[in-house]
């Protein structure tokens, strides 16, 4: 009896919050879809992306006058070297917002748009925090490990729902 | 607040464009705090996560004499491997799960923190469900770590020797696992259940709040010490 009423209860509730619960699915199988095509294609797409990331920040780096390096996917200034990795060269994360865009409900153009400028945006954040983890190992380097991992690592996941949000307010959402 | 007739995700979307700043500035502040207050309980968090893991090292482990230990804030396996051909038991240590990295729970809580147009009944229960699902995302984590750990090189003096029990597609099944939990789960899981929670009870009324039966002359329940119809029945 009890049994039947929470399930009574719950399918009123998935009914009622139908379109929020598509989106839910949507982007879980969008995410699931761009992990899978990131992570068959790692030398091809991957790869090369991670190492032009490296190569962008030692030219950032060498334009604004700091002595850099590079070296495949690895940047390092005097005193200090990264090597970027999945999870710091912001692929998989361009990709979970690139899910939760195309799961919402918009005009595909709007999709499109949202996703191109969002994704620029990233991109920039992520040079951002690559610079910025330099500096940091260099004149910081006991603060290096928690910004490396957990506060950059949420920050950025912050950046990728802030801006799914500031996307989905100036979008008209279609049934 | 939720706007009349709206609710969900894009009754929550339309009701941001108003609060969004302030709905930001909460969202900076939590997270401040969350983080920080992280360095402190991932230890003990540690150590929670690795007691539930315990009861399940029998089906875990290979090995029976596995031992789970909690070094600061990470989950180590310590195994007790036999090589039968040569003889010998090596012994070897592998990181599951390091709390250092696992942002996702101050994440997911500073955003329903900061979630404006929800009672705190709801934020409340929000965030036990969400925490509670997120808990569990990381016990399954720890348990794809502890299969696919299991399927590296074992190191030897006689160099790296393949582990017992050892299959191919076992290996590449359980590192696209691997890959999928760490590259992409912590971001997805934390976000999934926060848009989920709002897809499901933003804008949705709470409980009833039970009618009062304070009279307008009686005074008020407040404790302000002024007649009800002077202070909050005004």
């Amino acid at each position: 009896m009890q049994s039947t009423r929470s399930s009574g209860r719950l399918s009123r509730i998935l009914r009622q919050h139908r379109e929020g619960v598509r989106f839910c699915l949507r982007f879980s199988g969008y995410t699931l879809l761009a992990f899978l095509v990131l992570y068959a294609l790692d030398d091809q797409v991957v790869v090369p992306f991670t190492r032009r990331i490296a190569w962008l920040t030692h030219r950032l780096l060498r334009a604004a006058g700091i002595q850099a390096w590079v070296s495949g996917a690895s940047v390092g200034i005097p005193g200090f070297a990264v090597e970027i990795k999945n999870n710091c060269n912001a692929i998989y994360e361009i990709g979970l917002y690139a899910a939760a865009i195309f799961a919402y409900p918009a005009p595909m153009r709007e999709r499109l748009a949202g996703f191109l400028l969002g994704g620029v945006v990233l991109y920039v954040v992520n040079l951002l925090r690559v610079v910025s983890l330099l500096a940091l190992g260099r004149y910081w380097p006991g603060g290096f490990q928690a910004t490396h991992l957990y506060v950059w690592q949420a920050l950025f996941l912050a950046v990728v729902a802030i801006l799914w949000l500031g996307w989905t307010i100036r979008v008209r959402p279609v049934a | 607040m939720p706007s009349s007739g709206s609710a969900g995700l894009s009754g929550f979307v339309q009701s941001l464009r108003g609060t969004w700043r302030g709905a930001l500035l909460r969202f900076a502040a939590a997270f401040a705090v969350l983080a920080l207050l992280w360095l402190a309980l991932a230890p003990v968090y540690a150590h929670l996560l690795a007691t539930v893991a315990r009861p399940f090292i029998p089906i875990l482990e290979a090995t029976p004499e596995t031992r789970y230990r909690v070094e600061g804030s990470t989950i180590v396996a310590a195994r007790r491997i036999p090589l039968p051909e040569k003889q010998e038991v090596v012994t070897i240590q592998r990181t599951l799960w390091d709390g250092a990295a696992d942002y996702n729970v101050a994440l997911l809580t500073a955003l329903l923190l900061a979630t404006p147009g929800w009672s705190w009944r709801q934020r409340g229960r929000a965030l036990g469900w969400g925490v509670g699902l997120l808990v569990l995302s990381q016990l399954a984590f720890l348990a794809v770590n502890a299969e696919y750990t299991q399927l590296w090189p074992i190191p030897t003096k006689y160099g790296p020797l393949r582990p017992p029990g050892f299959s191919r597609a076992k290996a590449v099944l359980f590192d696209w696992l691997y890959a999928f939990f760490e590259f992409m789960g912590r971001g997805f899981f934390a976000l999934l259940l926060y848009w989920g929670a709002l897809a499901l009870t933003w804008g949705v009324p709470g409980e009833p709040v039970p009618v009062s039966t304070v009279g307008r002359n009686d005074p008020c329940p407040c404790g302000s010490g002024l007649k009800a119809k002077r202070c909050c029945g005004s």
